[in-house]
C-alpha cells in the first residue's frame, strides 16, 4: 500500500511539476524559481564542463557543478542530494540513466543547444590527416592507426610527429560521452550497433588504442592541441568547443555518421525545472546551435550509451 | 576533486617525484626578491609565491591588477603580492610547514614551473596523512624545453633541415674528434649544459627526455627500460659531456652571455638544455629573463637557436594553484580567483607572450617573441612526451646519482679571524661553526667516486718562520675514501688571522688545473667572509688582476681545461663584488650567503653544480 501511495504522489508532483513549469514558462520554457517543493532557491547540478554556461544563471539558482559521470553515479545509486531539482547535461548521459535507473528522471526536458562531435586537427596537421583517412571515415582511419609512426604513415614525411596520438574529451565529462558515441559510430559506420554486436571485441581492440594517450581524462583535449601542441595529431570534441581554438591552428574534420553533442536541462524526481535561459545564451554565443525537440531522440540504442561508457572506464583503467 | 579519474595517473606519477621534492631545498637564482609591494591596507591580500623565471612577469601583473578595476568591487578591494620561491623548495615548504618568519607569508596562489610539482605536493602531504592541497588548475603559460645551441652550431650539425635530437647530442659527445668532424676543430669538443634534476624542472625534463631517447619511446617508460644497459649507456655517454650541474638554468645563459660578448660562445658549451622562454630572453639580450635596474638588452653577438628534439619534449606548464589549505579563506581564494582572472584575460596574456611564454589562453594567437627572429619556432614541438609512472621518476633519478658526471673539488675554506664572528644570535654560533656543519653536511651529497680536498687559508700559517697563506688539509681523493677524515678536520678548524683571499684562491685553482682531470667535473668552492687582507694593501690590484688573467684564459681556450670556481659570499662583510668576478672568469656562479643562517641551504645549491 505504501508503495502505491508513493507511486501516486510521484505522479502527483510530476504532474504538478508540469503544471507549474507549463504556467511559468515563457515563450521558450523558461520557468522560474523555488524548487524542491519547498520555497528557497532552485538547486541545479551542472555538468563541469558546462560550467561557464552555469554560471551566467542569475539569482534564485543555486549552481553546483560536478562532473557528470559523478552526477550520474550519484543518480543511479541513491545518494544525490534530495533538493536538487534539475541537471544540465547532455542527452547522452540521459541515455545512460534511461537504462541504469529508468526512473530516477523526470520526462521534464528541455533541450538547450546542440553542437556535431567533430575530428579535431592540431596545427598544421588537417592535410596530412585528410589525405590519410582520404575515402574512409576519419575516426575509422584514425582509430586503426593510432599508435603507429607518421614515418610509417601516408608518404612518410611527417616522421617528426612521431606515433599517431588521439586525444578524446573525458567520456566522463557531459560532452565527451557523445564525442564517445561519435568515435564509436565511426569504427560501425553507424548508430544502430549494439553491444553484443559481433564486431564489438574488435571494437574493444580499436577503442584500447585509440583512448590511451587520453586515458588520464582530458576534459578539454582540442584545447590541448591548440595549448600543447605535440600532444596529440587529433583530439575528438564538438565543434563549438574546437572551432574556438582556430586562431592556435586547430581544424576540424566531420566523420561521415554525425552525431551531436545536445545540452538539456532534465528534471530530478521532485525538482521543477529553473529558467535556464542564460546558460543556453552563453552557448548560443560560444558557437553551439540551438536545440529543438528533435535533438533530444536517443542517439544509440538502448543500453548502449552506458555500455559504451563501462568499456571506455575499463579499457583506460 | 569531484573529478578522481582525471587525476589517476599523475596521482600515481607523483609518489616517486616525492623524492625530488625532499631533495629540492635550494633555492633558484632570484628566490625571496622584493617585488616593491606597497601596504595593502584594508584589502584582501592574495599572496603568491611563484618560480623565479616569471617573478618579473607576474610582479608587473600583479601590481597593475592592484590599480584595476579587477581589484575592487564595491567597496572592497584586492591587493596581489607577489614573492619568488623555486618550485621544489616552494613544494617543500608547503609539506612541511611553511614559517612566515624567515620565508615570507604563505601563499594563497602557488605557481611552481610544472603541474607535476603539485603532484610532488599533494603526495607528499596525503602521505603524512594530510589532505591535498592542489586541484583543478589554470596553466597560466606554458614553455617546452628545447636544447639551446649557437647558431652555427646548429648549423653544422644540419639545422634547420635536419631533425636533430639526444641521438645527435650523443653521437656528438662521444666524437673524439669533437667538433672537428663537423669542420669546426677550432670549436673543440662538445660540452653539454644541463641542470641537477633534483633541483631544475628543466634538469628534470632532459633526463626524462634522455631516457625516452634511449628508448626510442615517446610513452611508457619503464623499469624494465631504464635497467637495459644500453640505456644506462647512453645516460653516461651524454653526462661524460656534461660542463657542471647547477640549480639553474640561467647560471648558464648569464655564463654563456658572458661569453659571447667576449666573442667567443663556442668555448664554454656547445649546447645546454633549457626552456624555450630563455633563448628568447638571451637573443634579446636579457639572458637571465630580468633586467636589473640600469640594464638595457644587449644582442648577443651570436644568437642561440632552439633545437626540438625529434625524440619528443615536456612542457612547464605553470599552473596557478590557489591552495587549499587552512590558512586560505573564502575572501583569498575568492580574491585569488579573480586574479587568475584578470591574468587570463587576452590582454594580459599578450604580456605573457611578450615575455617569451606561450599564453595558457588560446585565445591569444602565438606570434612574437616566439617566431624564427628569435631562434624559436611557434609550430614546435611536434611530438611531446609523457611524464613517466612515479617508481619510473624514482629509478630515473637514482640511476642518474650513479650515471652523473663525476667531480673532482677543491673546498677551499677562510678561516680568518673573522669568521670568529657571531654567525646567529640566537644559537650564539660564529659563523665558522655555521659554515663547518654546512660543509660537513654536504660531504654527504658527494657521490663516493667524486674527489674532494680541502684547504683553508688565513695569514700566517703553519711554522712562523716561513708563514703560509693557505694550506692543504686533505689532499684531494676518493672521497669515499676520505669523507671522515674530511669531517673531522673540518670540526677541527679555528678563526685565525689574516684574509689572503686572492694568493689563496689562485693557488687552489692553480692547483686544480695542474691536476686537471677530463672525465670530470674540475671546481673550487670557496668560502669567503671578508675582503683580501694579507697585510700589503699595495699589491692588491695586481694579486686580483693576476688570477683573473689566470682563470680567464684557462676558461675561453678552445681546447680549455676548465676549471670551474663557485665562491660562496659568506656573511654580510664578505666581498660579493669580487667573488662574482672570479666565479665569471672561471664560467662558474657566485652565490649569497649574507646571511650566515643560510648558509647549510647555500651550500645545497653549491653542491648540485656536481
Amino acid at each position: 500500500m505504501r508503495r502505491v501511495l508513493a507511486v501516486f504522489g510521484a505522479v502527483a508532483m510530476v504532474t504538478a511539476a508540469v503544471v507549474i513549469r507549463q504556467a511559468l514558462d515563457g515563450d521558450d520554457g523558461g520557468g522560474g524559481g523555488g524548487g524542491g517543493g519547498g520555497g528557497g532557491d532552485t538547486v541545479l547540478v551542472c555538468a563541469e564542463d558546462l560550467r561557464d554556461a552555469c554560471n551566467a544563471l542569475g539569482d534564485g539558482i543555486e549552481v553546483r557543478v560536478q562532473a557528470a559521470a559523478d552526477t550520474a553515479a550519484a543518480i543511479d545509486d541513491g545518494t544525490l542530494e534530495d533538493d536538487v531539482d534539475a541537471w544540465i547535461t547532455t542527452t547522452a548521459w540521459i541515455e545512460v540513466l534511461t537504462s541504469r535507473a529508468p526512473d530516477a528522471l523526470t520526462e521534464d526536458v528541455r533541450p538547450l543547444a546542440t553542437s556535431p562531435a567533430v575530428v579535431a586537427t592540431a596545427p598544421n596537421r588537417f592535410e596530412a590527416i585528410e589525405s590519410l583517412c582520404s575515402g574512409e571515415d576519419v575516426w575509422s582511419c584514425l582509430g586503426g592507426k593510432a599508435g603507429e609512426d607518421w614515418g610509417d604513415l601516408g608518404d612518410g614525411s611527417n616522421s617528426e610527429w612521431r606515433e599517431l596520438k588521439v586525444g578524446l574529451t573525458d567520456p566522463d565529462s557531459a560532452v565527451g560521452l557523445s564525442v564517445l558515441a561519435s568515435a564509436s559510430a565511426g569504427f560501425f559506420g553507424n548508430t544502430t550497433f549494439a553491444a553484443n554486436d559481433p564486431a564489438f571485441g574488435e571494437f574493444e581492440g580499436w577503442l584500447t588504442t585509440l583512448a590511451e594517450p587520453s586515458a588520464g581524462g582530458d576534459p578539454d583535449p582540442s584545447r590541448t592541441l591548440a595549448t600543447r601542441p605535440g600532444t596529440y595529431s587529433a583530439a575528438g570534441a564538438v565543434a563549438a568547443v574546437a572551432d574556438r581554438f582556430a586562431e592556435r591552428g586547430v581544424e576540424s574534420i566531420e566523420p561521415d555518421t554525425v552525431v551531436a553533442a545536445t545540452v538539456v536541462v532534465v528534471g530530478l524526481d521532485g525538482g521543477r525545472l529553473p529558467d535556464v535561459d542564460a546558460a543556453r545564451d552563453v552557448l548560443l554565443d560560444a558557437g553551439w546551435s540551438r536545440a529543438s525537440e528533435e535533438d533530444l531522440a536517443p542517439t544509440l540504442k538502448p543500453g548502449v550509451m552506458a555500455a559504451l561508457h563501462s568499456l571506455w572506464r575499463a579499457v583506460t583503467s | 576533486m569531484n573529478h578522481p579519474r582525471s587525476a589517476r595517473r599523475p596521482l600515481v606519477a607523483l609518489v616517486a617525484l616525492a623524492l625530488l621534492a625532499v631533495a629540492c631545498s635550494a633555492q633558484e637564482a632570484g628566490d625571496d626578491e622584493e617585488g616593491g609591494f606597497g601596504d595593502p591596507g584594508d584589502c584582501t591580500v592574495a599572496d603568491l609565491s611563484v618560480s623565479p623565471e616569471k617573478i618579473d612577469l607576474l610582479t608587473r601583473l600583479a601590481m597593475d591588477f592592484n590599480e584595476s578595476d579587477d581589484a575592487r568591487r564595491g567597496d572592497d578591494c584586492i591587493f596581489a603580492r607577489v614573492q619568488s620561491k623555486s618550485s621544489g623548495a616552494a613544494a617543500q615548504l608547503l609539506a612541511s610547514g611553511w614559517d612566515e618568519a624567515t620565508e615570507g607569508p604563505r601563499p594563497v596562489i602557488w605557481s611552481p614551473a610544472a603541474s607535476t610539482w603539485g603532484t610532488v605536493l599533494d603526495q607528499r602531504l596525503t602521505s603524512q596523512g594530510a589532505a591535498p592541497m592542489t586541484g583543478d588548475f589554470v596553466s597560466f603559460q606554458l614553455t617546452p624545453l628545447v636544447i639551446a645551441m649557437p647558431r652555427p652550431m646548429a648549423e653544422a650539425l644540419g639545422w634547420p633541415d635536419e631533425q636533430l635530437g639526444f641521438a645527435d647530442i650523443l653521437a656528438l659527445s662521444q666524437d673524439p674528434a669533437g667538433w672537428a668532424a663537423y669542420g669546426h676543430p677550432e670549436w673543440g669538443e662538445f660540452r653539454l649544459g644541463k641542470t641537477n634534476p633534483n633541483f631544475s624542472t628543466s634538469g628534470l625534463s632532459a633526463l626524462i627526455a634522455q631516457a625516452y631517447a634511449a628508448n626510442g619511446k615517446t610513452a611508457g617508460l619503464s623499469v624494465e627500460d631504464l635497467a637495459k644497459p644500453t640505456t644506462d649507456d647512453f645516460a653516461r655517454q651524454i653526462e661524460s659531456a656534461v660542463v657542471h650541474y647547477g640549480d639553474t638554468t640561467l647560471t648558464f645563459m648569464n655564463n654563456w652571455f658572458r661569453a659571447d660578448q667576449r666573442g667567443n660562445p663556442f668555448g664554454y658549451v656547445s649546447a645546454v638544455a633549457v626552456e624555450e622562454k630563455s633563448v628568447i630572453d638571451y637573443n634579446s639580450g636579457n639572458p637571465d629573463g630580468v633586467l636589473q635596474e640600469g640594464e638595457e638588452p644587449r644582442a648577443p653577438r651570436i644568437p642561440l637557436v632552439a633545437i626540438y628534439p625529434e625524440e619528443g619534449t615536456l612542457y612547464s606548464d605553470n599552473p596557478l594553484f590557489v591552495l587549499d589549505a587552512e590558512w586560505v579563506d573564502d575572501a583569498e581564494a575568492a580574491a585569488a580567483e579573480r586574479f587568475i582572472d584578470y591574468v587570463g584575460q587576452p590582454e594580459n596574456q599578450e604580456k605573457v607572450l611578450r615575455f617569451g611564454f606561450r599564453p595558457g589562453n588560446p585565445d591569444v594567437a602565438i606570434g612574437a617573441p616566439i617566431d624564427a627572429s628569435n631562434g624559436v619556432d611557434p609550430d614546435q614541438p611536434q611530438t611531446l612526451l609523457e611524464v613517466p609512472e612515479p617508481e619510473v621518476l624514482t629509478q630515473l633519478l637514482d640511476r642518474w646519482e650513479d650515471q652523473r658526471k663525476p667531480a673532482r673539488v677543491l673546498l677551499l675554506v677562510d678561516v680568518s679571524g673573522s669568521m670568529g664572528e657571531d654567525g646567529d644570535a640566537d644559537t650564539g654560533a660564529t659563523k665558522l661553526d655555521l659554515a663547518k656543519q654546512a660543509t660537513i653536511t654536504a660531504l654527504d651529497d658527494f657521490n663516493d667516486d667524486d674527489e674532494v680536498g680541502l684547504w683553508v687559508f688565513t695569514t700566517d700559517l703553519g711554522d712562523s718562520s716561513d708563514p703560509q697563506e693557505y694550506l692543504e688539509l686533505i689532499p684531494t681523493g676518493r672521497i669515499g675514501d676520505v669523507r671522515e677524515q674530511l669531517k673531522t678536520r673540518i670540526r677541527d678548524l679555528v678563526p685565525l688571522n689574516g684574509t689572503p683571499l686572492y694568493a689563496a684562491t689562485e693557488a687552489a685553482y692553480r692547483n686544480q688545473v695542474d691536476q686537471f682531470d677530463p672525465t670530470r667535473i674540475n671546481a673550487v668552492v670557496l668560502l669567503s667572509d671578508g675582503v683580501n687582507d694579507d697585510g700589503e694593501p699595495d699589491n692588491d690590484r695586481e694579486e686580483l688582476d693576476s688570477l683573473l688573467a689566470a682563470v680567464t684564459a684557462d676558461s675561453e681556450g678552445q681546447q680549455s681545461q676548465a676549471v670551474r670556481v663557485f665562491p660562496i659570499s659568506y656573511g654580510a662583510d664578505a666581498d660579493l663584488a669580487t667573488l662574482r668576478r672570479i666565479a665569471e672568469a672561471s664560467q662558474g656562479a657566485v652565490y649569497d650567503s649574507s646571511d650566515p643562517r643560510s648558509i647549510t641551504k647555500v651550500f645545497v645549491a653549491v653542491v648540485s653544480n656536481f
